[in-house]
C-alpha cells in the first residue's frame, strides 16, 4: 500500500541508515506490515572476505532492529499518533528475542502493533519474518517523538554589537 | 570496517582500545566511544541533524563484549533497554560493561553509557552468544 517513495516521504532516514522498502499492509487502527529485502550489496558485507561461509552473512541484529523501529515509526506516521514534523525517536526495549538470523536474498516482513499511546509516548509490539520463520520478536518497542528543532545541537546566543 | 571479516559489520566501534580487568561477576570492560566513529551512518540518521542511532550503541556493547571474550559474538536477546538522551557529533560516550559466563556458552552483558557531562545517556541487559562462521 505504500511503495517505497512513500516510504521515503514518511522517514527522515536516508541511506545507508534507510532500511525499509514498502509497507504492504496498514489495518487501522494501529497495525501493518512492512518489508525489507536483504541483498548482497548492502553496506554491511562490504568487507567480508572471499571464501566466508554463508554464516558469516547473517544481517546483523542492529540492522534488522533499526529496520524494525522504522515500521514502527511508519505505523506511528500513518495512525497519525503525533505532528508529521515530529521525529520518533527509539527510546526503550524490553524482551527482544533474536533467532535465526536473515540473509541475502531473504524478504524481512515485520508485523508491528501498536499497544499503548499516550501523548508523545507510543509501545509497539510484534515479530519479524522471513521466508516464513520469525528471526526477531520484540514484546515492548518505547517510542516518544520529538520536535525535530529540539534534536539540533544548541547554539550559543548571538552576542548583540552596541554602537 | 575491517578491510576483510568473517561476518556482516555495521561499524567498528573500537577506536578506542577497550579496558578490561577481571570483577566479581565476570569481567568489567569500558570503551570510549565518540560519536563521530559512526560519521557514514550519521549522514542518513538524520540528514541535518545527526544523532546517533540506538542500534549502533547496542552494537558497540557487542563489539566491546566480543573483545573481552577473545570471539566475535551475536545477539540473543535483549532483556530491557534504556536510551535516556540522544547523543551528537561531539559526545563521547563512556561504555562500561559487565560481562557474565551465562548457560549454553552464551555471555549476559549489563552495559552502561555515560555521556562526558556525567549523565547516563543509555543502558543494556543482552544475551549473546560467539558466533560460529566458516572462514
Amino acid at each position: 500500500m505504500l511503495d517505497h517513495s512513500q516510504v521515503r516521504a514518511r522517514l527522515r532516514q536516508r541511506p545507508p541508515m534507510l532500511l525499509l522498502d514498502t509497507v504492504r499492509e496498514f489495518t487501522p487502527p494501529a497495525s501493518l506490515v512492512a518489508t525489507k529485502a536483504i541483498t548482497g550489496g548492502e553496506d554491511c558485507y562490504r568487507g567480508v572476505a572471499d571464501g566466508a561461509g554463508i554464516d558469516g552473512f547473517a544481517y546483523p541484529a542492529a540492522l534488522l532492529l533499526e529496520s524494525f523501529g522504522q515500521a514502527a515509526s511508519l505505523l506511528w506516521s500513518l495512525a497519525e499518533l503525533g505532528p508529521p514534523e515530529e521525529v520518533p525517536l527509539m527510546v526503550g526495549l524490553r524482551d527482544l528475542a533474536f533467532a535465526t538470523p536473515a540473509r541475502p536474498g531473504d524478504l524481512l516482513e515485520h508485523h508491528v502493533r501498536l499497544r499503548h499511546h499516550s501523548g508523545a509516548l507510543a509501545e509497539f509490539t510484534g515479530e519479524t519474518r522471513a521466508a516464513g520463520r520469525i528471526v526477531l520478536t520484540a514484546r515492548s518497542v518505547l517510542v516518544v517523538s520529538r520536535p525535530a528543532a529540539s534534536l539540533l545541537p544548541t547554539t550559543p546566543e548571538p552576542v548583540a554589537i552596541e554602537g | 570496517m575491517p578491510a576483510s571479516s568473517r561476518t556482516a559489520t555495521v561499524f567498528d566501534a573500537l577506536g578506542h582500545p577497550p579496558r578490561t580487568e577481571p570483577s566479581a561477576e565476570g569481567t568489567r570492560v569500558t570503551l570510549r566511544l565518540p560519536v563521530t566513529r559512526a560519521i557514514p551512518q550519521l549522514a542518513g540518521h538524520y540528514p541535518g541533524f545527526p544523532i546517533l542511532p540506538g542500534v549502533l550503541l547496542i552494537d558497540s556493547v557487542r563489539q566491546a563484549a566480543g573483545f573481552a571474550c577473545g570471539a566475535e559474538l551475536r545477539l540473543c536477546g535483549i532483556d530491557r533497554a534504556r536510551f535516556a538522551l540522544p547523543l551528537l557529533p561531539g559526545d563521547e560516550l563512556e561504555l562500561s560493561l559487565v560481562v557474565t559466563p551465562a548457560a549454553d556458552g552464551r555471555v549476559a552483558v549489563r552495559a552502561r553509557g555515560t555521556r562526558s557531562d556525567g549523565q547516563t545517556a543509555a543502558e543494556l541487559s543482552a544475551t549473546l552468544e560467539p558466533v560460529v562462521a566458516d572462514a
